[in-house]
């Protein structure tokens, strides 16, 4: 389709201890989409092969129509790369930083870049090293949105920022999707972000892609259940996602399509977090069998 | 290289030059030309009091300092495949994921150090000639210089330096090594022989310019298979890359 940004189909990639297998999901123009899943389910990876960082095994990334290996420097242009921790020289400053990246890319607006450092009051000509993380998690995110990107990825960007810098940086996020024509792919473990911002979650579990679907979508497949013990039987078990049994009763996802299954339970709505959760202990409870 | 290719590695020169120590390698290069024509003009005036430019064998013995600056970061990697040099750019000494987010490809880091070869090469050829123009003003106001081993230097330089870049731009590596000093050495011998000859008297000199002439070759060879071996083994030990020496990218 056209209006896609990110395409990723049959993605792959086989680590000693981890593979990534068959991942696909695509991102619209103007959609914020979340990454979510436990630490080591290949999330990182998945935003390492799109931006050319590790060789893939199979499949095919495209940015925009192109290819993220035979249109390297294209792709590269139209994406904004936000890392988990700061990936600066250290030893440099903001300036030279700026400099460096003005030779690299073609877009590069030195102006935007200056309206950044002064609207989040960094340091030019102070050291990287010398910048807090909230900071450093600012100064990549001005040097990623200073060359007009038309996808941006961030890799669990609000991980250890205070409140006021992770509001800050959701409203900029939102500011960056409202022309609709740019797209956030925004992986991360604190839920309650994506719920503020995300148009889209993407699950991936053990390697696995288990869903992609829009925030509003989790509501209408999934519920969160919950009641006593007596209420939980082998005939309904069966149903349950990621089943947590309580000494005071039992809590549960479930396909809302099952809800007829289970009666005298309390009914309430899912969120991202819940989703992710209950995902992680179904895997759990499906790979010990 | 096509121009294209030559202008985007140049892009990532002045951006790693920005950004990196490791960038900065061309500087050090330079620098260390300075310092070579510093040693050069030392030995120049310390000949000139005992009546004879000592230039060439001066030159000799610094004229592969720019190999030993440049092949790391050119990497000996010329027999590496594009995929395999990626994980090289990957694990490099700059900090590896902001180098790799921005719009550049493993192939531009290849042209790069291939303009880095080129600016060293430029650089030796320049100095060595630089010795060669002062050992024949010297020779001109009646010192005795050693002319033979300078200008035999001066060709070796250009040989040894342009067949490696050839055989750098077909991929292979200690091939190119081989082929490049073996050429060199030859060339160079020869002309060595021929201007001897030319100049055959029963100086007794005679045999110490050829010793010096000589010596300079085989120094200058040794430390480049040296580096190259030792740059080889490197990487193959810090990047995990396969040590084939003949192997097509």
């Amino acid at each position: 389709m056209n209006n896609m940004i990110l395409s990723i189909n049959g993605l792959a990639k086989s680590y000693k201890d981890f593979t990534l297998k068959d991942a696909s999901f695509e991102i619209e123009q103007g959609t914020v989409m979340g990454l979510i899943g436990q630490n080591g389910a290949g999330k990182t990876t998945i935003i390492r092969l799109i931006m050319n960082m590790i060789n893939r095994d199979g499949g095919t990334v495209k940015v925009c129509g192109l290819d993220n290996i035979n249109d390297e420097i294209a792709v590269k242009n139209k994406i904004g790369y936000v890392s988990d921790e700061s990936f600066f020289f250290y030893a440099t400053t903001l300036a030279r930083t700026a400099k460096a990246c003005s030779y690299a890319y073609d877009n590069w607006d030195a102006d935007k870049f200056a309206d950044f450092l002064k609207k989040w009051e960094l340091p030019e000509k102070k050291k990287i090293a010398a910048l807090s993380k909230g900071m450093q998690t600012k100064a990549m995110l001005a040097v990623a949105l200073s060359h007009n990107p038309e996808l941006l990825i961030l890799d669990e960007p609000t991980a250890g920022l205070d409140p006021v810098a992770r509001i800050e940086i959701l409203d900029l996020l939102r500011d960056f999707v409202s022309d609709g024509k740019r797209s956030v792919l925004f992986s991360t473990h604190i839920t309650g972000d994506l719920d503020k911002i995300a148009d889209v979650i993407t699950l991936i579990i053990d390697g696995q892609i288990r869903e992609s679907m829009s925030i509003d979508a989790i509501e209408d497949r999934y519920a969160v259940i919950s009641g006593a013990s007596s209420k939980l039987t082998s005939e309904n078990e069966k149903y349950t996602i990621g089943l947590r049994e309580l000494n005071t009763g039992f809590e549960s996802l479930i396909l809302r399509e099952n809800l007829s299954k289970f009666e005298g339970v309390s009914v309430k709505n899912p969120n991202v977090e819940n989703l992710l959760t209950f995902s992680i202990w179904q895997n759990r409870k499906e790979s010990s069998k | 290289m096509t121009m294209v290719q030559r202008k985007r590695a140049v892009k990532l020169q002045k951006t790693m030059y920005l950004y990196s120590k490791f960038g900065r390698a061309w500087l050090l290069m330079l620098l260390v030309a300075v310092l070579q024509i510093t040693i050069i003009t030392i030995a120049s005036i310390a000949g000139l009091n005992d009546g004879e430019c000592m230039i060439a064998p001066a030159s000799a013995m610094f004229t592969f300092v720019q190999f030993l600056v440049c092949m790391f970061p050119i990497g000996v990697d010329n027999d590496i495949n594009e995929r395999v040099t990626q994980d090289a750019y990957h694990g490099s000494v700059m900090p590896a994921k902001f180098m790799c987010s921005l719009p550049f490809e493993a192939r531009d880091l290849l042209n790069f150090k291939i303009i880095m070869w080129e600016k060293a090469a430029a650089v030796n050829v320049l100095f060595v000639t630089i010795g060669h123009i002062i050992s024949l003003i010297a020779e001109s106001r009646g010192y005795m210089v050693y002319r033979g081993a300078s200008g035999l230097f001066t060709i070796m330089a250009i040989i040894t330096e342009i067949i490696c870049i050839i055989a750098f731009l077909l991929k292979n590596n200690i091939l190119s090594i081989f082929f490049g000093a073996f050429i060199g050495f030859s060339f160079a011998f020869a002309c060595d022989i021929m201007d001897e000859l030319s100049d055959m008297s029963p100086d007794a000199m005679s045999s110490l310019k050829i010793f010096s002439g000589v010596s300079g070759i085989i120094i200058y060879i040794a430390a480049t298979l040296i580096i190259a071996i030792v740059g080889e083994l490197y990487i193959k030990r810090k990047k995990n890359v396969s040590w084939n020496m003949f192997k097509k990218g």
